[in-house]
C-alpha cells in the first residue's frame, strides 16, 4: 500500500488528500493534514470517493445513439469514431450555419472551465449554456462595479459574521464552511439571513426568517438603519466612496418599518441585527447563492456589498477583502483572447456578457425560436442541463430535442446525456491532473492556485475533457495552443502564483501570494498604481455610473418578485404558497452522486420543508409523498414538517433526479424542483438572472 | 491505564454528516449498518428561541454494557482499555444485543449477517491515530480518548465558544 497525495474534485473545494493506494486501485481517501484549505477534513462527499471512482454505474465506453434522440438504443465505438463523428457534424454545422450555431458548457464551472472557455473561443462563439446568470457571475459582477474586485469575507480573523443566505457548513466549498466554524467557536457573533432555520440560522445570535426574494428590501432598511443612527465609518465613507449622499436621500424611506410588511421580519429584529453588525469590528458578511437566483441581482448584490463599504469593512482583516489573484481571472478564463464573436453573445446581459456568457435559458430560447441566430450544435461536460436548468420539461427538454447534434460527455448516463447522439466517458477528478483556482471564487482568503495530480489510471476508456478538446480541434484543423493537457497547465501554473511549470507545482500542490490589506491606500488596485479602487471614481461606487449608462438602476431598489402573492394576487388563488428552492445536501453536489450508496444512505430522497400548520390545512404528514406544483409543472418530494420554516412558504431540496428508475419521466422529473421554475422574463438588466427562489406553488398530497 | 470513550457535543455539530461516511469508509461497511448516526431533534422552542439540534449517536462503550450481559453466547467483550468490541467469529446473529442497548447504536450487516458496531476504530487507536469520525469533524464536536480527558476537553471547548 502507498500513500499519495491528491486533491478530492467533488466539488469546486480543492481539499487536500492522501489517497491510499493498492495495486493500482484506490482503496481509501483521508483527509491531507498538511494541507492548508482543510487540515485533515474532509467532508462526506469527499469521504466516498473511492465508491464515485469505482461506480459500476459509471460510463465506461464513448456510445453513439441508435433509433431516436432519446429512445436509449446506443452502440459502443471506439473514441475515434466518436471523435471524427463529432468533428464532422461540427463542420457540417459550422459551414451550413457559421460558428455561431455551436455552442458548449461545463457545468459547475469547477476545473474544466479553463479548458472550455478556451475551446469555445477557438470555435469562434461566446455562448456557453450554463449558470453563471444564477451562480457566480452575478456576485463577481457586482463586486466589480462597486469596488473594481470581488471583497472575500476573512472569516479567519472577524469578531463577526454576516451569513446572508447561506448554509456553507453543508456545502463547504474552499474550506469556508471550516474557518466559519472556527471563527465562531472563537467567540464570533454570527447573524444569519435565511427563510429557513439552517444548522447556521439555529446557532446564529440573531436569525432574520425573511420572506424569500425580499432580499433587497431588507439590505435597504440595514442601510437606512447604519446611516441613521451614524454607525458608518465617516473617515472611510468620506474619503474613498462615490455618491454617498444620494444613497443616503435614496436610502432615507426604507426604514425598517417600511420593510417588516415586505420582508416579514419584524422591524425591531432589523435593527438589533445591523446594529450588531455595524458595531461589532471588524465584521464580514458572506453572502450566499440564494441572492444570485432572482430577477434583482444587480441592485441586492450591490445593497449588501455597500455594508461593508460604510462600516469600514472593506481591505482591513476580518472584514471584506478584495481579491488577489493567484492566477489572473483573464487568463485562467482565457478572457483575453475573446473570439470576435464576443459582443454577439445570446442574451442582451451587459454585466454578465463582460464575464462569462451566456446564461443558460438565452441559449435554450435561440434553440427554440432561431431569433438572432440559428443555434444548432451543443458540445456538453459535465452539464445536466435537464436536471439543473430552469424550467426544466417544458423548456430545457424541449429545445434539446430539437437540436440537431448533443454530444455530451460525463461520469454517468445523466438524464442530459441520454438525450445525446454521442456519449463520452469522463474520468474522475482522481484519474486525471488538474488545476483548482479557489482564487477565482468569491470567497477565499488568500486566494491560491492548488494542483490535483492524477493519483490513478482512468479507468476503463474514460478521458480528461482537456484531452477530448484537444483532439476535437485538431480534427477541425484548429489549434488548441497546447498539444497536451500538461502543457496547457505548464502555461497557467506559470502565470499564476505558482510560479513553476506542472510537474513541479504538483509535488507542493499549493501556491499564493501574501495576503495584503488597505490596498486602495498603498495602490495595489489600480493599473496605474495610484491609491483608490478600480473603477470609474476611483473610488467605492454606491451610486454608479457605469449602471446608469447601461440605464441599470444606479442605486439598488426593492423590486416585488415577480410571481408573489404581493405582485399577484389572482394567481395566488391557485397558488397560494410562496416556493424557495434552493436547498442543498451537504452529501450531493448539485445533480451529483445520486449514485453513491454512502451517500443516498443518508439522504435517500428529497423533501420538501412545510410548516405544521400549512401540512395540516393540506392534509399532509410528515413524510407524505407530496405534489409541488406552479403556473410551469410539478414535482412530488417527501413533506418534512417542521417549525423552521413559515407558515406560508415550502422549501424544497434541490437538483434531485433517480438514476434507479425505469422510465425517463419519473428519472428526469418525477421530483425534480426544476419542472416548477422559471426561465423567463423578467431577468436581471445587468446579468440575465431569473427566479427560481421566490415563485407562487400549490401542494396536495400524493398517492405514492 | 487509559479507558477509552467518545463522546459528541450536539452544540457544536452542524449535521454535515462527515462522520458517517469517514465510519462507512473506515470499516467498509455496506448500506445498512450505520455505526454512527446523526439525529435531529427539533425544531423547538428553547428559551423563547426556535433551535434545531443535532446529536451523533455511536455506541459509548459503556462501564457496564448492557449489550454484553444480552448476549447469549459472550461475543461481546469489554477490554481493559474500555473498548467494548463484538467479536465476529463468536457472534451468530442472533441479535438479542439489539433491544439490549440503551442508545439503540448496535445495528445488524446483511453482508456478515452479525451484530455489528462502533469499534472505536481500534485499529487506528493502536497506531495512534484518532477515530476516523473524529479526524474528519468539520466541528470539531467529537471527541475520543481518556474519559476524564474527553470531558475536560469539552468543558474548554465550550469555555472558548461562550468567552468566558
Ligand atoms: S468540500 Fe469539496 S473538495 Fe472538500 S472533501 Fe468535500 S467534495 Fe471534496
Ligand atoms: S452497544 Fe450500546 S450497550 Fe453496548 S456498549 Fe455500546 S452503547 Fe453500551
Ligand atoms: S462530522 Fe461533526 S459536525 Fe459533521 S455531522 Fe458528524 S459530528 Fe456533526
Amino acid at each position: 500500500m502507498k500513500i499519495v497525495k491528491g486533491n478530492c474534485g467533488l466539488c469546486q473545494g480543492g481539499c487536500g488528500v492522501l489517497a491510499y493506494i493498492e495495486d493500482g486501485r484506490m482503496v481509501k481517501v483521508e483527509g491531507d493534514p498538511d494541507f492548508p484549505t482543510n487540515h485533515g477534513i474532509l467532508c462526506p462527499k469527499g469521504l466516498a470517493s473511492t465508491q464515485l471512482v469505482y461506480s459500476p454505474d459509471r460510463l465506461k465506453y464513448p456510445l453513439k445513439r441508435l433509433g431516436e434522440r432519446g429512445e436509449g438504443k446506443w452502440a459502443r465505438i471506439t473514441w475515434d469514431e466518436a471523435l471524427d463523428t463529432i468533428a464532422a457534424r461540427l463542420k457540417e454545422i459550422r459551414a451550413k450555419y457559421g460558428p455561431l450555431s455551436v455552442a458548449g458548457s461545463c457545468g459547475t464551472g469547477r476545473p474544466l472551465i479553463h479548458h472550455d472557455r478556451r475551446f469555445l473561443n477557438i470555435l469562434g462563439t461566446p455562448n456557453r449554456l450554463n449558470s453563471s446568470h444564477i451562480c457566480y457571475m452575478p456576485m463577481l459582477g457586482a463586486g466589480i462595479i462597486t469596488f473594481g474586485r470581488f471583497p472575500s469575507s476573512d472569516f479567519r480573523n472577524t469578531r463577526c459574521i454576516l451569513n446572508w443566505g447561506s448554509n456553507v457548513t453543508h456545502t463547504r466549498r474552499m474550506g469556508m464552511g471550516l474557518q466559519l466554524i472556527d471563527a465562531w467557536k472563537r467567540g464570533a457573533k454570527l447573524i444569519t439571513v435565511d427563510p429557513l432555520l439552517t444548522p447556521l440560522a439555529s446557532k446564529s445570535d440573531i436569525w432574520l426568517q425573511l420572506r424569500p426574494g425580499t432580499d433587497c428590501a431588507l439590505a435597504l432598511a440595514w442601510l437606512n438603519v447604519i446611516i441613521k443612527e451614524n454607525l458608518y465609518d465617516q473617515e472611510f465613507v468620506s474619503r474613498w466612496t462615490h455618491g454617498f449622499d444620494r444613497l443616503a436621500a435614496h436610502v432615507e424611506p426604507f426604514t425598517p418599518e417600511w420593510a417588516e410588511p415586505i420582508t416579514w421580519v419584524p422591524a425591531d429584529k432589523i435593527r438589533q441585527a445591523a446594529r450588531l453588525y455595524a458595531t461589532t469590528s471588524p465584521a464580514t458578511l458572506y453572502p450566499g447563492v440564494s441572492v444570485e437566483f432572482g430577477p434583482n441581482t444587480t441592485g441586492t448584490i450591490r445593497a449588501l456589498l455597500f455594508l461593508p463599504a460604510l462600516t469600514g469593512n472593506i481591505d482591513v482583516p476580518g472584514g471584506n477583502v478584495l481579491w488577489q489573484d493567484a492566477i489572473p481571472m483573464g487568463t485562467l478564463y482565457s478572457m483575453e483572447e475573446k473570439p470576435a464573436t464576443w459582443d454577439n453573445a445570446l442574451g442582451d446581459y451587459p454585466l454578465l456578457n463582460r464575464m462569462l456568457p451566456t446564461a443558460g435559458h438565452a441559449g435554450w430560447r435561440a434553440v427554440l425560436t432561431d431569433q438572432r441566430y440559428p443555434l444548432k450544435a451543443l458540445l456538453f461536460h459535465a452539464n445536466n442541463a435537464i436536471v439543473g436548468h430552469e424550467n426544466s420539461q417544458n423548456f430545457v427538454y424541449k429545445a434539446i430535442m430539437k437540436l440537431e447534434f448533443l454530444s455530451v460527455m460525463d461520469l454517468f448516463m445523466t438524464p442530459t446525456a441520454e438525450l445525446a447522439d454521442i456519449v463520452l466517458p469522463a474520468s474522475t477528478p482522481y484519474e486525471r491532473d488538474n488545476i483548482f483556482t479557489p482564487n477565482a471564487e468569491k470567497n477565499y482568503v488568500p486566494p491560491a492556485i492548488i494542483a490535483a495530480p492524477k493519483v490513478v489510471e482512468p479507468l476503463w476508456e474514460s478521458r480528461d475533457d482537456g484531452e477530448v478538446f484537444i483532439d476535437i480541434l485538431k480534427r477541425l484543423g484548429l489549434d488548441y495552443g497546447a498539444e497536451t493537457v500538461k502543457e496547457r497547465l505548464d502555461q497557467l501554473c506559470l502565470k499564476s502564483a505558482a510560479g513553476v511549470k506542472w510537474e513541479e507545482f504538483a509535488k507542493t500542490g499549493y501556491a499564493s501570494y501574501p495576503q495584503s490589506f488597505r490596498k486602495y491606500e498603498s495602490g495595489g488596485l489600480r493599473p496605474d498604481g495610484k491609491p483608490g479602487f478600480s473603477t470609474p471614481s476611483g473610488k467605492v461606487e454606491l451610486y454608479s455610473s457605469e449602471l446608469e449608462k447601461l440605464e441599470i438602476d444606479p442605486l439598488p431598489l426593492h423590486k416585488e418578485p415577480p410571481e408573489s402573492p404581493v405582485s399577484q394576487p389572482e394567481l395566488a388563488k391557485t397558488y397560494p404558497l410562496v416556493l424557495t428552492t434552493g436547498i442543498r445536501s451537504p452529501v450531493y453536489y448539485h445533480t451529483q452522486y445520486r449514485h453513491i450508496p454512502w451517500l443516498r444512505e443518508i439522504d435517500p430522497e428529497p423533501r420538501i420543508r412545510i410548516h405544521p400548520e400549512t401540512a395540516e390545512k393540506y392534509g399532509i404528514r410528515d413524510g407524505d409523498w407530496t405534489y409541488i406544483e406552479s403556473p410551469r409543472g410539478k414535482c412530488k418530494q417527501r413533506a418534512m414538517v417542521t417549525l423552521g420554516i413559515d407558515p406560508r412558504v415550502v422549501m424544497a431540496d434541490a437538483s434531485w433526479w433517480l438514476p434507479e428508475k425505469a422510465t425517463r419521466e419519473e428519472r428526469a422529473w418525477e421530483v425534480n424542483i426544476n419542472n416548477l421554475t422559471d426561465s423567463e422574463p423578467p431577468h436581471d438588466p445587468g446579468f440575465g438572472s431569473t427566479s427560481g427562489r421566490s415563485l407562487l406553488c400549490k401542494i396536495y398530497k400524493a398517492k405514492e | 491505564m487509559t479507558k477509552w470513550t467518545i463522546a459528541a457535543d450536539p452544540e457544536l455539530c452542524f449535521d454535515c454528516k462527515a462522520c458517517e461516511v469517514a465510519c462507512k469508509q473506515e470499516h467498509n461497511l455496506p448500506v445498512g449498518p450505520r455505526w454512527i448516526q446523526v439525529v435531529t431533534v427539533g425544531p423547538r422552542m428553547v428559551g423563547g428561541k426556535l433551535k434545531v439540534d443535532f446529536v451523533p449517536k455511536m455506541c459509548v462503550h459503556c462501564a457496564n454494557p448492557p449489550c454484553a450481559e444480552a448476549c447469549p453466547v459472550d461475543a461481546i467483550q469489554r477490554r481493559e482499555d474500555g473498548i467494548v468490541l463484538i467479536d465476529e467469529k463468536l457472534c451468530n446473529g442472533c441479535l438479542a444485543c439489539l433491544p439490549a442497548c440503551p442508545f439503540a447504536v448496535i445495528s445488524f450487516d446483511p453482508d456478515t449477517q452479525r451484530a455489528s458496531k462502533c469499534n472505536l476504530c481500534v485499529d487506528r487507536i493502536e497506531q495512534g491515530l484518532q477515530p476516523a469520525c473524529v479526524k474528519h469533524c468539520e466541528a470539531g464536536a467529537l471527541f475520543a480518548g481518556d474519559a476524564n480527558t474527553v470531558a475536560q476537553e469539552m468543558r474548554k471547548e465550550r469555555a472558548q465558544r461562550s468567552g468566558v
